[in-house]
């Protein structure tokens, strides 16, 4: 066990937690007014339920001892056995801080989802989808890329902090979302301007802050692969700004302050995969790139912007650019020592 | 020009560090180069129309005094990383950092209170905001009771130079040279007084600790040099840019406001 390593992932642990609190207000200030508090809810709920069932069964499907490739065991029904030494993840800290770690994931994964359905879903019926969406589908996803004996973990591909098992995986139950429940009453015809951008700014720092803990605590340790997570975030956000904003300048004749947060978002999400394995200068032209798809994603929607479907375009660009990204990453490799 | 600057203070070679102007976490770097461009710019620039004329109230306190909250929490980072270790120097920064915006802040609602009969949220804001500028220069340098001491230094100072903007009817929208330049002047010439080896042996003795009156009239370069430097590179940056690309919005746009004439947005909506 290894103090500094334990004290940055208790530190990196208390970021992540704060990235749904900021997600709650991105997504808040996107909204109209009249739905600022149930969008918020819909995020900000998730830190009560997915905590509740992380130490009840869901540590336990996705990190448990393996079953057939597939998903964990009930090994770690209710922790049981997850203690205060390290454990199979780790050898430097704790079990039960990797499994803190590992649950601040779980809980902004259906949150991040809820921004495709917002301002037209019944909270019961979200509740009741949180629940089984995180135990059908994120457990046993988060199990076959990182959990000892996961299928695709073993094939080789590499996820360094989350783009298949949080992004790829809440950008498509977003999408299915939206198709199942259609529309919102009076798109495309009503106007439905963010109702408080600095919200959603505000948002989208606290999302950016807590961002270095998700990436930089993805090394699991206080070492150099966490230093290049931070650097590589940094920058190639930087870069995913800088390239949306200019994408609408030119094609739209303004720069918005919508766009810049966007920007920052979509490539926070597109660096995420790769953000311990790439150099700076990679991570800033994948940043380029990931502004550049992702703003092409939306435009589908112009010129009737969307707020629920910009976001909803952000993870979706975003995906491919991770799969793609998937792929680009043997090629970075080598850059990394 | 914050380059060169940075390069002068902190990077091996750079020449005001080799004459031993001492800056612990970015004063004479962040705060008096960002003070004086502001100065140049407000200069260039000139006011905003209607002003002295028309009120220009906050439009949400809140969001300031949440902004100040996070300014203060970011400075922990900002001071106490400054040390590039965790060590004892940090906790010194670290401290040194709080007490001084406190009583930066307590310091400028006092004043108010004094000078213009209310103590208002705004001058908590600004006075937590002019402790902590002012302290960053010396932050790992002093200990707690000279931390309180500039933090009363800077509530005072900037206030009054806030003040004496309002008098002059210079336009620094949101005082950024009353709380930046005027913390930064003070902060750095508080640590050739108040720096002590007492508290971290790698530092100096100011003017107090050991009568050593030489660390101050360094400090005073240093702030005389920085701020001339940035004055006059910024002064003539703007110039060329309003010469070239041109630097302020058309009246009528700025009537109607920067967001929606800029940024084809609103803030606020239903």
């Amino acid at each position: 066990m290894d103090s500094g390593d334990t004290a940055f992932m208790l530190i990196a642990t208390a970021m992540v937690m704060l990235m749904t609190p900021g997600l709650a207000l991105f997504y808040g200030g996107l909204v109209r007014s009249k739905n600022v508090l149930s969008t918020i809810m819909q995020s900000f709920i998730c830190m009560g339920i997915i905590s509740v069932l992380w130490v009840a069964f869901g540590y336990s499907l996705a990190f448990g001892p393996d079953v057939g490739h597939f998903v964990g065991n009930l090994d770690y029904v209710g922790l049981k056995g997850v203690g205060l030494v390290p454990g199979p993840y780790s050898e430097t800290i704790p079990d039960l801080l990797f499994c803190a770690f590992q649950l601040m994931f779980a809980i902004i994964t259906p949150a991040l989802i809820t921004g495709a359905f917002a301002e037209r879903m019944k909270f019961s019926a979200f509740l009741a989808f949180a629940v089984v969406w995180s135990t059908l589908v994120y457990l046993p996803v988060c199990h076959w890329v990182w959990g000892q004996g996961g299928w695709l973990g073993a094939m080789g591909a590499l996820d360094f902090a989350g783009g298949t098992v949080i992004h790829i995986n809440s950008g498509a139950a977003a999408l299915v979302a939206a198709l199942v429940l259609g529309r919102r009453k009076g798109y495309g015809r009503d106007s439905m301007h963010p109702h408080n951008l600095p919200m959603t700014i505000l948002g989208a720092g606290l999302l950016w802050f807590g961002w270095f803990g998700f990436n930089a605590g993805s090394a699991l340790s206080a070492g150099p692969i966490g230093v290049l997570a931070i650097f590589t975030t940094q920058v190639a956000t930087g870069a995913g700004v800088l390239t949306w904003v200019i994408a609408e300048w030119k094609m739209q004749g303004k720069p918005t302050v919508l766009g810049a947060a966007s920007g920052a978002l979509a490539w926070l999400v597109a660096i995420t995969p790769g953000a311990g394995f790439v150099s700076p200068v990679s991570a800033i032209v994948m940043g380029g790139v990931a502004g550049v798809l992702c703003y092409f994603a939306i435009l589908p929607f112009w010129p009737r912007p969307n707020s629920a479907m910009t976001i909803l375009s952000t993870w979706l660009g975003s995906m491919a650019l991770v799969v793609s990204g998937g792929r680009l990453q043997p090629v970075f490799l080598p850059q990394q020592s | 020009m914050d380059n060169p600057v940075c390069h002068w203070v902190w990077a091996k070679g750079g020449w005001l560090a080799q004459m031993g102007v001492l800056d612990f976490a970015g004063c004479l770097v962040v705060h008096v180069t960002c003070g004086a461009a502001a100065l140049a710019a407000v200069l260039v620039i000139g006011p905003r129309r209607g002003y002295g004329r028309t009120s220009f109230m906050p439009h949400n306190l809140p969001m300031t005094l949440l902004g100040t909250g996070l300014l203060w929490f970011g400075w922990f980072g900002f001071n106490g990383g400054s040390a590039l270790a965790a060590n004892e120097v940090a906790a010194t920064a670290f401290v040194a950092t709080h007490l001084a915006g406190m009583a930066g802040m307590l310091m400028w609602v006092a004043m108010e209170r004094f000078v213009m009969g209310q103590a208002t949220t705004l001058g908590a804001a600004s006075g937590a905001i002019a402790g902590l500028a002012t302290i960053t220069p010396a932050a790992g340098f002093v200990g707690p009771n000279a931390a309180i001491v500039i933090g009363l230094l800077a509530g005072v100072a900037c206030f009054l130079a806030v003040r004496l903007k309002s008098r002059l009817k210079f336009d620094d929208s949101l005082d950024v040279v009353g709380i930046h330049g005027v913390g930064g002047v003070v902060g750095t010439l508080c640590l050739g007084i108040f720096a002590s080896t007492s508290v971290n042996p790698g530092g100096v003795d100011g003017l107090l600790a050991g009568g050593n009156g030489a660390q101050l009239i360094k400090q005073a370069i240093g702030v005389v040099v920085v701020g001339g430097y940035t004055l006059v590179v910024s002064w003539i940056l703007l110039k060329v840019i309003d010469a070239t690309m041109g630097l302020r919005m058309t009246e009528e746009d700025e009537v109607v406001g920067l967001d929606s004439i800029e940024h084809s947005e609103t803030a606020y909506n239903n």
